[in-house]
């Protein structure tokens, strides 16, 4: 494809917080998805117009805690993450669910120590109201010092703050 | 003697105090379970192992041997409150 830049993006994420969902939201694919840990086992690509000249291909991983593998799933993430395929990630979208952030952030910080260039994208956001959650975004950006998006995938929505 | 998870009674909650980071397995501290956090323990498997516990918003479920090497202490007893 002539002209066509392609950004390779991998959903990363702990299991259960949505990565899938966003893939289907982003690819218009009809990946499964249950609510239940442990669904997607492999990697699976689709890819998203971005505008006319840029295309995302974009890599929707299994669940993992950490990037210390200790199963086999688990270690398909580190593979995507350390170069052992050529699909290396120009960027990793780590998506978190909100009810369970500290937990989620643990992963994303290790992410940012492998030093990938990583957005934290926080689903289930229409969670925050019923939930009561309160999240100070602009605190978390600049401690992180990462670009956080709040989504949520099943409802199609993006946030603009709390 | 400090206690350990082992020896909280079901819907009793404790801070962890001190854990073996050498003979407790990586992934336990990595779903936060550190010193400092709260753990509250949820259920018990008939025979008292292995244990269901609570600890950083994670529900985990630990065998007894894991449970006595991890010390704590414990939180103020909800009944002892209520009666003083």
């Amino acid at each position: 494809m002539r002209g066509t830049e392609v950004i390779k993006v991998a959903l990363v994420g702990n299991p259960n917080t949505g990565k899938s969902s966003l893939f289907n939201q982003l690819t218009g694919l009809n990946q499964k998805v249950s609510n239940y840990p442990g669904i997607t086992v492999e990697k699976k690509t689709g890819s998203a117009t971005l505008n006319k000249n840029v295309t995302a291909s974009i890599v929707d991983l299994p669940g993992t805690y950490s990037i210390n593998p200790t199963s086999l799933d688990e270690n398909i993430v580190l593979q995507a993450l350390l170069n052992v395929d050529d699909d290396y990630p120009d960027v990793v979208v780590v998506v978190a669910d909100v009810e369970n952030l500290k937990r989620n952030l643990f992963l994303f910080s290790q992410i940012k120590d492998l030093e990938i260039p990583a957005i934290l994208v926080i689903n289930m956001a229409d969670q925050i109201e019923k939930k009561g959650i309160s999240l100070n975004l602009d605190l978390l950006k600049k401690e992180l010092n990462s670009e956080i998006l709040l989504v949520s995938a099943r409802k199609k929505l993006r946030y603009r703050s709390t | 003697m400090s206690s350990t998870i082992a020896h909280l009674l079901v819907g009793e909650k404790g801070i962890i105090e001190n854990i073996p980071f050498d003979s407790v397995p990586l992934k336990l501290l990595e779903m936060g379970c550190l010193p400092g956090k709260e753990v509250e323990l949820i259920q018990l498997a008939p025979l008292k192992d292995p244990l269901y516990i609570k600890v950083n918003g994670s529900h985990l479920a630990i065998r007894k041997e894991m449970a006595e090497l991890i010390e704590i202490t414990k939180s103020e007893n909800l009944c002892e409150v209520l009666k003083s």
